[in-house]
């Protein structure tokens, strides 16, 4: 079920084929099973000016304003829901800012609400793609931080946009049900308070075998502690357990600490030359496929974009709207490298080991 | 009587004050060898000759603490195509690790690997691993390695200062992180490339990332040094458009060109000359032509197959320029240095060494056989 926006009201296609002629009013139930997600910005890169040159974050990257935080949050706070994310104003759009806008949202999982207008044979094949590949947004988030958070404070949601423009891979976890700690190096419990007793003996225990705990401000830590990037850091056997020394106030702040507690040693995914590049890594629950959905948000293609990857992947496959193609892997120290061709507004770099 | 490192510093200075000009610069032999490969097997032999022909690294390092300069310029998130950086504006890891094992085999105390990385204060280990390497490999080849990122105070107290001999040509002192003073030999592990500013890349210019962008940068505070450095060196070094923070020593002529290449060629200079560069080694095995990084239009890979290696600086950039196809005699006007100053005339001219290859011995691989013109590659 494909939303599309006519006027003022907003209709469904039922497939992507059908958009944007065969429309029609979706039913109260339908809209039930559905959560509206309120997009941040018009995805895309902040500033852009005519000569292509760009607004630089903290970190000289361009600013990157992506839903894909806000999707991810929701898709946690909602499981189980379609996700639409309310299309914005935009005055004369191109037509790759459309498709960036439904790419953005697909890449998570959530569908933008697509304006009726503008390069629709573009913008069909792209919901067409996203269609196809439905299965890639279902599958796990791989990273080594691990994050436990209602993400009700500004500075939680904001913490998960900030990490993925640092290139530090986080999964959510869902206390309500039970999840695997595999593959994780590092918990953040991404709280106010701290956990209770019996959970907070749990995550120590966890720590100890070798892996870090950060917690939030004023949570009680017993021994000796070192103070290392804004933290207190305790030992805890093998592994660590690190607290604020004050109380959260800058997010970005937070996410270079955050990420030299960790080490950029247990990065799972690098980009060179990917700067304008937002990588979405998600895997099957088998661990042996994985894809990496990147998302272009400048007007510009790419060039020379190398992706590496921790883990010694043999077969890489380079998704675009329009094309498949086998990709060379080269190994590298530890994992692998991929030399990409320019990428348009998206890719999907699929990978099996 | 007691010295300590900052007044044998300044003694140094002090001495080459009084030292000949060109004709009489001190001269080293400089040591050259073949390498195509960057695989450590074959690497560790080509080097140890490297080291033999100016006399071992024993005769440098036994006891010592060894602080090496390695060259890490730009993000390392930013790649020349899709080369990994240690083949094109970094140098390579194998070389670093190779360095590091034969100077710990030579008996060195401690070694300690040092670079101002790109616009952070972040644990240098953390930048290269963002550059895919792996830190650990240099801790295991040495029995006591360790890193500092010198583009901010790091962990002292206080910056060191450094005087320039005959008092310099753009400033007269330089404050730097205190890992420059606090060390019994300085190594240049550099890379054999162009430069767009200053004409070529190697053990003198990599030096001129030793200046802490808290106090030189883009960044920097103005009456005191910045916490942490922010953005490159464009501001006070290249262009002239402020000085460094006040509480260091400001530019001696603030009258004189606000031109990057007659600025950015007299700072080296001056740098090479008040921290004296006691070990000078060149990567050139692989490497990039047209420039010092991928944001050089038109830069392309280029491989000299070629390590060198001397205790002079001076001399061993200038058998690297003449290897790389040019004339180390050449000043403004000629090629490499058709829009800027020589360095290497510059640092000659405050007594470091002599640019002139006919009083420069070169042992191992000749200047004839090694000779990569980088601008027909």
């Amino acid at each position: 079920m494909i939303p599309v926006r006519r006027g003022g009201e907003i209709l469904v296609a039922e497939r992507a084929a059908d958009f944007p002629s065969n429309l029609r009013k979706p039913t109260a139930a339908e809209l039930d099973s559905v959560v509206d997600v309120k997009p941040v910005s018009w995805p895309g890169v902040q500033g852009l000016q005519a000569d292509g040159s760009v607004a630089t974050g903290p970190t000289g990257q361009p600013w990157v304003n992506s839903n894909a935080a806000s999707i991810r949050i929701a898709q946690f706070k909602n499981s189980g829901k379609q996700l639409w994310v309310g299309s914005m104003p935009r005055s004369s759009p191109r037509a790759e800012e459309f498709v960036l806008a439904v790419a953005d949202a697909a890449q998570c999982g959530a569908q933008w609400i697509v304006a009726e207008g503008g390069d629709a044979k573009r913008v069909q094949a792209a919901l067409q793609f996203f269609a196809q590949h439905r299965e890639w947004s279902e599958w796990e988030p791989v990273g080594a931080l691990g994050i436990v958070s209602d993400f009700e404070a500004p500075i939680e949601r904001e913490f998960l946009n900030l990490a993925a423009r640092r290139g530090l891979s986080t999964r959510i976890l869902d206390q309500r049900k039970p999840q695997s700690l595999a593959g994780l190096k590092a918990l953040f419990w991404l709280r106010e308070k701290p956990p209770d007793e019996k959970t907070l003996r749990f995550f120590t225990q966890w720590a100890e075998l070798g892996n870090l705990f950060l917690l939030p401000h004023g949570s009680k830590v017993d021994g000796a502690a070192t103070e290392e990037h804004g933290h207190k850091v305790y030992k805890a056997a093998k592994g660590r357990i690190a607290v604020p020394l004050e109380v959260w106030a800058d997010p970005y702040a937070l996410v270079h600490q955050t990420h030299l507690l960790l080490s950029r040693r247990y990065d799972v995914m690098r980009l060179w030359n990917g700067g304008s590049l937002n990588p979405h890594y998600t895997q099957s629950a088998d661990e042996k496929r994985a894809v990496i959905q990147l998302v272009n948000y400048t007007a510009r293609s790419t060039s020379n974009v190398t992706l590496g990857l921790d883990k010694k992947f043999r077969k890489a496959r380079l998704h675009t709207f329009e094309d498949v193609r086998e990709l060379k892997i080269e190994a590298a120290r530890t994992g692998v490298e991929i030399p990409l061709p320019p990428v348009e507004v998206y890719a999907a770099i699929e990978v099996e080991l | 009587m007691s010295f300590s490192r900052r007044d044998f510093l300044a003694s140094t200075a002090a001495a080459t004050m009084f030292a000949p000009g060109a004709k009489g610069a001190p001269v080293a032999t400089v040591s050259m060898a073949r390498a195509r490969t960057y695989n450590p097997v074959g690497l560790t032999p080509t080097m140890e000759r490297l080291f033999d022909g100016i006399g071992g690294l024993g005769r440098i390092v036994k006891n010592k603490t060894v602080a090496i300069k390695v060259n890490l310029t730009g993000a390392p998130n930013l790649r020349m195509g899709h080369y990994p950086l240690g083949w094109a504006q970094w140098t390579h890891p194998t070389v670093l690790g190779v360095v590091v094992s034969l100077m710990d085999k030579a008996g060195a105390k401690r070694i300690r690997i040092l670079e101002s990385p790109w616009s952070t204060a972040d644990p240098l280990e953390e930048y290269m691993l963002e550059g895919n390497w792996e830190p650990t490999d240099f801790v295991r080849a040495g029995a006591k390695v360790e890193f500092e990122n010198t583009n901010y105070l790091g962990n002292a107290k206080k910056y060191s200062r450094f005087a320039v001999p005959r008092g310099g040509h753009l400033f007269t002192h330089y404050d730097l992180n205190h890992s420059y003073e606090d060390c019994d030999v300085f190594c240049s592990l550099a890379k054999l490339k162009e430069h767009a500013t200053a004409g070529v890349t190697l053990s003198m210019k990599n030096c001129f990332g030793m200046t802490p962008c808290t106090i030189y940068g883009d960044g920097a505070g103005v009456d005191e040094p910045s916490v942490v450095p922010k953005g490159g060196r464009g501001t006070i070094f290249h262009a002239g458009k402020r000085g460094p923070a006040k509480s260091s020593v400001q530019e001696k002529n603030p009258g004189s060109p606000r031109d990057d290449k007659y600025r950015i060629p007299r700072a080296v200079a001056d740098l090479v000359a008040a921290r004296p560069i006691d070990l000078a080694i060149v990567d050139g095995i692989e490497s990039m032509a047209g420039g010092e990084g991928p944001w050089i239009k038109g830069v392309r890979h280029c491989s000299p197959g070629v390590l060198i290696a001397g205790t002079n600086c001076v001399n061993t950039d200038a058998v690297g320029t003449a290897v790389m196809g040019f004339d180390p005699m050449a000043d403004r006007g000629r090629a490499p240095f058709e829009t800027c100053d020589s360095t290497l005339r510059l640092a000659e001219e405050l007594g470091v060494g002599s640019r002139d290859l006919s009083r420069i011995e070169v042992a191992g691989l000749q200047i004839a056989d090694a000779r990569f013109e980088i601008r027909k590659s």
